[in-house]
């Protein structure tokens, strides 16, 4: 998961959850029933956790460009001996 | 965020802060319930002394009462269940309150609205009606209907009977010792 990716997980879940729990309050509110409210919160996580636990090709869009490897040490000084 | 265990554990963890407020929330949002809606209380009054006698030196009463009360309004989605007592209150001169829980029951809130509509007639007391010492005869006894409130989430509470009418809740014991053969 590249770092873009972890911002869109961590604001996936955040936002889910709050929504269906708050959604699952105010509809637990209006019919009296706290178990409501439990069910919903209980479907948020479930959903959080299957989109944004394991790493989905979405996640992955942005690469992080690495610089171009080093030569090896070893290489350069025979080189260099060869020069001489 | 960057391995798949961290990730689970920041979305359990949120998780369950999130199910914290929510259940504040609830707790909060009826703070003043009982101040809106109370019980009915329609009877508790006594229905037959059965005896008063001493027993191993202090004076113990049975007897039993009718009861009409319906607890319906105390319910609110934060209630668990209701702790409801029959409170037993009269003053000797050696103990000038006298408190004594002569019956209880447990209604949950899963329980049916019927079921929270306590009525009985002739109910037997649970728990005797025991003094701390001999002076129970001849005093004016009141009952008193009083209800604990157990939250889901919250602070237990307690309510009680108001307006009391001692008419009906309040009956004089007999000054000498009996019993109903």
């Amino acid at each position: 998961m590249d770092y873009e990716g972890q911002r869109l997980s961590e604001l996936l879940f955040y936002w889910i959850t709050i929504i269906l729990g708050g959604v699952g309050w105010v509809i637990g509110y209006f019919r009296q029933e706290f178990f409501i409210v439990f069910k919903f919160w209980l479907v948020g996580v479930v959903i959080s956790a299957v989109l944004c636990v394991p790493d989905w090709p979405m996640y992955n869009k942005h690469p992080i460009k690495w610089l171009d490897s080093v030569p090896d040490r070893k290489s350069v000084s025979s080189s260099g001996k060869k020069k001489n | 965020m960057h391995t798949v265990w961290v990730r689970l554990n920041a979305v359990v963890f949120f998780g369950l802060t999130v199910l914290l407020g929510l259940s504040c929330l609830a707790g909060f949002s009826k703070i003043m319930h009982s101040q809106m809606h109370q019980p009915i209380i329609e009877t508790l009054e006594l229905q037959t002394l059965r005896s008063i006698k001493s027993h191993g030196g202090v004076d113990r009463a049975l007897l039993s009462f009718n009861i009409d009360a319906d607890m319906n309004p105390a319910f609110h989605w934060n209630v668990k269940q209701l702790f409801v007592y029959v409170v037993a209150s009269y003053t000797t001169p050696s103990k000038e309150i006298n408190n004594v829980v002569i019956w209880d029951t447990i209604i949950e809130n899963i329980d049916s609205t019927k079921k929270k509509h306590i009525q009985q007639t002739n109910v037997f007391v649970k728990y005797a009606l025991v003094d701390q010492g001999n002076e129970l005869r001849g005093k004016d006894v009141t009952l008193k209907l009083m209800w604990d409130h157990m939250p889901i989430t919250g602070f237990v509470y307690m309510d009680e009977q108001k307006n009391l009418d001692p008419s009906m809740s309040t009956f004089t014991l007999p000054s000498e010792y009996s019993s109903l053969k």
